[in-house]
């Protein structure tokens, strides 16, 4: 018996230390040349496409493998709030898969730990180059090595209810922040029953990051300034932070914003507004969809978020595509790639709510058909912009981040100066403790 | 009398021969040694199971605590700084602070309100098993559904919990439950009492079906009243059973996460020990870190259930 539970332990301990055994390849720069390389690739390519945007994968990745015989994309969906370990995992595990729809935000963590390709010459060789989203683009480059190209865009616009616009004698979406508060001011002083002059998603980190920290790019004020690894925090007394902070916590004050806007988390984000009880919404692009199923889309109008002085700005949200080292099959996927940021799948995005990538759709049709996603390109490529950083999660998106503290002591309790000292001390110890490794 | 003896010899050699007795040894030690085997051979499965899903991983997770252990990178041993960097972690001790106070508080809540349904409804009379069955649905529906659905109803103005306490005149319509580190607790732990009593109430129920009426019928002969036989029979006949709900309670308590996840987590005050894991690992990275954390938990666990068994064990064992 004694002998059984031995051999038994030696067998299983064998199995798991093969299974948990280093990466195969970890080339990071495959060596296949420019014109082989994604061109009649055959096999199965595993890509990973995160929850919340994968509505396009959905439709174009049968689609893609309709129309490739010999070479099969196997969609894997992750989760919305684990994409980043799930993947992790895979690598630790040895057994990445062939291609990642990566958040663009997280991809300076993995190319920092050496952990996707270089595939800086064959991006250069796309004939979409010259097209592609510099934000996006530029959130993939690392160390002077290019690591990601852009897949789609997922960015923040400021939509408004043309009709309370209209009852409230506001002729146009604000250009400022100072006319945002206006604006919901008069809004609200219509006094209409369920009516808000704003809503944004007060207890929802990554939305109000995402919908409110171009209101202070517009004006070339980045918070996290400079480049890895001698990033500096500029947040305790910036005038276009406290600026933005006050207005918030005015239109609070005022009653501008509902109630429930406190404590709603993102999952109830633009409910209100799409049943038409909100003025002015800055948000991601994606309420689009609710809006055009609400069948009153006439009703909305999309601008880009008005900077603190004036300008627009965007945030270039989105997906990139990155190929892990060790990927199987790194040629398919980048015959996949190649084929995503052909125009017409590029245009397919828009239906889903997406923005597309590559500039040069914007075409007479495009405009014509996609009137808004219109909008969102065209402040995409003039204003677009996403911090590359390493510690754009833990300062912003995560459970009671210093960025989460900062807001909601400044708008909801008016102290803007102390939430301002603390998120700076907090934000520059994360940085400190990013850069030594810890 | 030599004939019958002589018969009797050849009749059984094994008996008085010294190789018959040995055969007989052998006989038994071949069927011990099968019996054995057979054993060995249906409980592998389960064992293997163990060694593999649990006995590894722990093993392997004591390893990695002593490491810098990364989610993406190469990692080094480290020795015991993780741990001696917990216990000045204040972020950590906080947690474990706070999750101690949240079991304080749950505990009971869970035993008392289980403990009354099941005292209602341990006589299967008309509707006993549909109230049960109501009464068990939510932990069926499971916690992470739970805690999604009241994030919607405890929103202020549009969800059912305002809607409700100021028709009753206990609330205002417009009350932000998860803000404030007070009400936010009291939400979690009605909804975590409501969740889990139906788990304690079919484990009492359990027990209380096990005692023998009898018993009961001997007391009340005695004059024992309502009280009395809850305190003298019921109570100390469900020793096994309380200690069991306890156990289930007291470690699901400890390992409270979704809860706070979902529906309070931007209050740090509000953060249990798993979700410290969870953000340490996943948020951070720190995945070396973050198992040292585990580690003190599953000791901290492992104590208080041993603690509780040896409180509720039965005396007269």
């Amino acid at each position: 018996m004694k002998r059984l539970v031995a051999v038994v332990a030696c067998v299983a301990s064998a199995i798991l230390i093969a299974a948990c055994g280093g990466s195969g390849s970890s080339t990071r720069s495959p060596s296949a040349s420019v014109s082989s390389f994604g061109v009649n690739a055959k096999g199965t390519v595993v890509f990973y496409q995160r929850s919340g945007t994968e509505a396009a994968a959905d439709v174009l990745v049968p689609e893609f493998n309709r129309t490739h015989p010999g070479l099969k994309v196997k969609l894997v969906i992750t989760g919305a709030n684990d994409d980043t370990s799930t993947l992790a995992s895979a690598i630790r595990a040895g057994n990445p898969p062939d291609l990642v729809g990566l958040n663009d935000i997280d991809i300076t963590e993995f190319d920092s730990k050496n952990t996707l390709m270089d595939l800086t010459k064959y991006i250069k060789a796309l004939p979409e180059y010259s097209s592609l989203s510099k934000g996006h683009l530029a959130l993939g480059e690392y160390e002077g090595a290019q690591y990601a190209v852009p897949y789609l865009a997922d960015v923040s616009v400021l939509w408004y209810n043309k009709v309370l616009f209209n009852k409230a004698d506001i002729t146009g979406p604000p250009k400022t922040i100072a006319e945002m508060v206006t604006d919901a001011n008069k809004i609200q002083a219509l006094k209409l029953a369920g009516t808000y002059g704003i809503s944004f998603a007060g207890d929802c980190q990554g939305c109000m990051a995402f919908a409110g920290l171009p209101d202070m790019w517009a004006n070339h004020d980045y918070l996290i300034e400079g480049k890895i690894p001698n990033q500096r925090i500029d947040i305790e007394g910036n005038k276009d932070l406290t600026a933005w902070l006050n207005a918030y916590h005015e239109m609070w004050k005022n009653g501008d914003a509902p109630v429930s806007d406190q404590t709603d988390t993102g999952t109830t984000w633009g409910k209100d507004f799409a049943s038409g009880n909100v003025g002015i919404f800055p948000a991601g692009y994606d309420e689009y969809t609710d809006l055009a199923s609400s069948k009153n889309l006439k009703n909305y109008g999309v601008a880009g978020l008005p900077g603190v002085n004036g300008d627009t700005a965007t945030f270039d949200g989105g997906d990139d595509f990155v190929i892990p080292t060790g990927a199987k099959n790194a040629s398919g996927a980048w015959e996949f790639v190649r084929w995503m940021l052909q125009e017409k799948q590029q245009t397919a995005l828009a239906k889903y709510g997406l923005t597309p990538v590559v500039g040069s759709v914007l075409d007479a049709q495009f405009e014509k058909q996609y009137p808004y996603d219109t909008v969102a390109v065209k402040v995409m490529n003039h204003d677009g912009y996403a911090p590359t950083t390493m510690i754009y999660d833990t300062a912003i998106n995560e459970p009671d981040s210093p960025w989460f503290k900062l807001f909601s002591s400044a708008v909801f309790s008016g102290q803007t100066q102390s939430a301002e000292k603390t998120a700076q001390s907090a934000f520059s110890q994360l940085l400190v403790s990013t850069s030594s490794g810890k | 009398m030599t004939t019958t003896s002589a018969i009797d010899d050849a009749a059984a050699p094994s008996r008085t021969s010294k190789s018959g007795r040995a055969n007989g040894k052998v006989r038994r030690s071949a069927q011990s040694r099968r019996a054995a085997r057979t054993g060995a051979l249906l409980v592998s499965p389960a064992m293997i199971f163990v060694l593999v899903f649990v006995l590894f991983p722990l093993g392997f997770a004591v390893y990695i605590s002593l490491t810098n252990w990364p989610l993406i990178g190469s990692y080094h041993y480290v020795g015991v700084s993780n741990y001696s960097e917990l216990v000045h972690d204040s972020d950590f001790l906080q947690s474990i602070t706070f999750t101690l106070l949240y079991t304080v508080i749950v505990t009971p809540a869970i035993f008392i309100v289980g403990y009354g349904l099941a005292a209602l409804l341990r006589a299967n009379r008309a509707g006993a098993k549909l109230f049960r069955t109501a009464f068990f649905l939510p932990y069926v529906i499971g916690l992470t559904t739970v805690s999604y659905m009241f994030e919607i109803e405890l929103q202020p103005t549009s969800g059912g919990v305002d809607f409700l306490l100021s028709k009753l005149g206990l609330a205002s319509a417009s009350k932000t439950w998860t803000v404030h580190y007070g009400s936010a607790l009291l939400a979690v732990c009605v909804i975590v009492t409501w969740f889990a009593s139906g788990m304690t109430m079919l484990i009492l129920t359990g027990g209380m079906q096990g005692i023998s009426r009898d018993v009961y019928e001997a007391a009340e002969v005695d004059g024992a009243t309502w009280w009395d036989k809850e305190w003298r029979i019921t109570l100390p006949l469900l020793r096994r059973s309380i200690a069991l709900s306890l156990v289930i309670s007291i470690i699901g308590s400890f390992l409270a996460f979704n809860q706070f996840y979902i529906l309070a987590s931007n209050n740090p005050k509000l953060q249990t020990v798993v979700e410290w894991i969870y953000s340490t690992a996943f948020a951070k990275f720190e995945v070396g870190y973050a198992t040292a954390g585990a580690m003190f938990l599953v000791v901290i666990v492992a104590a208080i259930t041993a603690l509780q068994l040896v409180l509720l064990r039965n005396t007269e064992e």
